[in-house]
């Protein structure tokens, strides 16, 4: 394994591709870092820019992104107190008292130091599960395909912000957006609605800008006052000894719980960083301190955050499902260049493979190197006006669609898909799940096709096989959970 | 005001719209066929099922809220100020070039805001305008036209 993955860093150690990396990763955390625009918003707005480049090189640019966009996040999270992202919001409990103490500098240190620990062990079980489990993987029929998407879109729903029936309509909507085109199994044209733009279905870009960055523009801009902007000054960045030693064990701790979540399809960053925070409030001496700017707070939140955005490529990568929002941009985007993630990709296209592993690394090298310096230069632009940024966005929203086909149509379509995403957001429906069911949709439709040719109409095996029947079981668990807690939290009727 | 035009109503009529929508067009257009050899109706038929009655549920589901509950606060003008903007940008690319385009997207984006300021509007739209036409066109070498009929690739 360790050959694969020094054949990875062949790969991304050319001197082009380390630019790709430190162009995305600069660029990422400064878009991530300005108020308001939240990582997804960040990767989905910038993303465009890496389409012109060969696949390695734009995939390597794209994991920089991501990990700018990540840190970026919590930059702001800690100065700010506006959580770019559910996993952020665990960060500024405790990092935004930090900052107001006068500590933001070791607040900002610590969150990148145990972010980058995170990262080394998330890629190192990269390279250690990925291969036996595409080797695994490779055993699956379409029914373990059908159960693990089933699974993972169910998870995907109940666990997301607010209400799992929401949810699991946005999936249902999500995947019916995901086979609008040319049905490839027999040509036909469903619901294209004589668009040409739509004979190749909605374009990636098209929905992900749409529902993420126009719709969230349209509701900051509603909402009275968007922060109190960050006027002090981040006097001293280092870290002392004892800040290091007093997060050494709960950054450890933080990424073997993120680990383990991470991989978990559907669960992702937002809840490893809530268990990673509530078990170092559990285990500390004086459990008082949290929520008072305890160290160990930010530590172990954003060492088991970026352990799950790592560990979470194992799915992506060797299922060829993505297990959250981030990662389904991740996986639209490698599917851009025609590179289909899944247990073959590993043995097809290794120094593809190992490239993007390696380069996620070198990212999170990178964001250390990069961000530490220029902290000054993040705080300075937390002070630009929203009434600038928003109109920059949409600039850059406008351009990316158009560029990607040189269709207006594209720009009208993202434009409705954001109306129809506000609307949703005003009633209080998550666009991630609708996300994830728009990737999955082909896929799923396809597994589905395929299992009902090979069982000739016979829906049983999906119950029969063994590791099928695991997932189908793990989908129920997760619904049953959800009806429980429905249950005992119902709504109170005044 | 409505009272039942709270957030569980509303979006279970959304989802039933377009439930029904899928549903309707997957019956009438493309060929079902048979479990064992679905055709391309099949799926999506299935969905927009699902869909509905989701939406149905959502729906009823609001039916039984309290008439005290707040009612959803629309704010048409910063969503409809985006759109209208990205619209424009979609219209007048094509027909008088990028900077036109970007030009009138700033000026309908800026009465997105609540405090408009003509200065900050005209400085932000030529800063950006530069910008765009440097990263996109002269460093990413795409494909537009500045002004009707010139090309800088």
């Amino acid at each position: 394994m360790f050959e694969n993955l020094a054949l990875g860093f062949a790969v991304a150690f050319s001197l082009e591709n380390l630019a790709y990396c430190f162009a995305g990763v600069a660029l990422g955390t400064l878009i991530g870092v300005l108020p308001g625009i939240t990582p997804l918003v960040a990767i989905g707005m910038l993303f465009p820019l890496t389409f012109t480049l060969p696949p390695i090189p734009s995939l390597i640019m794209l994991a920089g992104i991501y990990y700018g966009a990540q840190y970026g996040g919590s930059t702001t999270a800690i100065l700010v107190n506006l959580p770019g992202e559910t996993g952020a919001a665990v960060t500024c409990i405790d990092g935004y008292q930090m900052a107001r103490q006068g500590r933001a500098g070791p607040a900002l240190a610590v969150a990148a130091l145990s972010s980058f620990f995170a990262g080394c062990v998330g890629t190192l079980l990269i390279a250690l599960l990925s291969p036996p489990l595409g080797e695994w993987a490779l055993k699956f029929g379409p029914w373990e395909y059908c159960a693990l998407m089933l699974m993972g879109l169910v998870a995907s729903a109940v666990l997301a912000h607010g209400d799992a029936v929401k949810g699991l309509a946005m999936v249902a909507l999500g995947l019916l957006f995901g086979i609008v085109g040319t049905d490839v199994n027999s040509g036909w044209q469903r619901y294209t609605f004589d668009v040409p733009s739509l004979y190749d279905g909605i374009g990636f870009t098209v929905i992900a800008v749409g529902l993420f960055a126009v719709a969230e523009i349209a509701q900051n801009l509603e909402s009275r006052e968007l922060r109190a902007a960050f006027t002090g000054r981040v006097p001293r960045l280092m870290p002392s000894r004892s800040d290091i030693a007093d997060s050494a064990w709960p950054a450890a701790r933080g990424t073997a719980i993120g680990a383990v979540f991470g991989v978990l399809p559907g669960t992702g960053p937002a809840l490893s960083s809530f268990a990673a925070y509530m078990l170092e409030k559990k285990l500390a001496a004086s459990p008082e301190r949290f929520g008072h700017g305890a160290i160990e707070g930010v530590a172990a939140p954003e060492a088991a955050n970026n352990a799950a955005a790592q560990t979470g490529f194992i799915p992506t990568l060797t299922l060829g499902i993505p297990g959250s929002a981030v990662m389904t941009l991740m996986v639209g985007a490698m599917m851009m260049h025609g590179l289909a993630p899944g247990p073959n990709a590993i043995t097809e296209k290794p120094e593809l493979f190992w490239g993007i592993v390696a380069s996620m690394w070198i990212g999170n090298l990178m964001l250390v190197v990069l961000n530490l310096p220029l902290v000054g230069l993040w705080v300075r632009l937390l002070n630009v006006p929203y009434r600038w940024l928003f109109p920059s966005i949409v600039m850059f929203c406008c351009i990316g669609n158009y560029s990607v086909n040189n269709n207006p149509v594209d720009v009208y379509l993202c434009a409705a898909l954001g109306l129809l995403g506000y609307v949703l957001l005003k009633l209080e429906c998550e666009p991630a799940p609708l996300l994830l069911g728009y990737v999955l949709g082909p896929l799923l439709e396809e597994h589905l096709r395929r299992a009902m040719i090979l069982g000739r109409g016979d829906m049983t095996p999906f119950f029969t096989r063994p590791i099928s029947l695991a997932f189908m079981l793990g989908a129920a668990l997760v619904l049953v959970l959800m009806v429980r807690s429905a249950a005992s939290q119902k709504r109170p009727s005044p | 005001m409505n009272p039942v035009a709270n957030k569980d109503f509303l979006s279970g009529l959304v989802f039933l719209a377009f439930g029904l929508a899928a549903m309707v067009i997957a019956d009438r257009d493309f060929p079902m066929g048979t479990l064992a050899h679905m055709g391309p109706g099949n799926f999506p038929a299935a969905l927009g099922v699902v869909l509905a009655l989701f939406g149905v549920f959502l729906a009823a589901r609001g039916l039984g809220w309290s008439k005290t509950e707040a009612p959803v606060h629309w704010d048409l003008r910063p969503v409809g100020c985006i759109v209208g903007a990205m619209v424009a940008f979609g219209f007048v690319l094509p027909r008088f070039g990028l900077i036109a385009a970007l030009v009138a997207m700033f000026v309908i984006a800026a009465f997105a805001g609540r405090d408009l300021r003509w200065r900050e509007v005209v400085v932000l739209t030529v800063v950006m305008t530069a910008l765009a036409v440097g990263v996109f066109v002269v460093l990413l070498k795409l494909p537009f036209q500045l002004v009707p009929g010139f090309y800088l690739v």
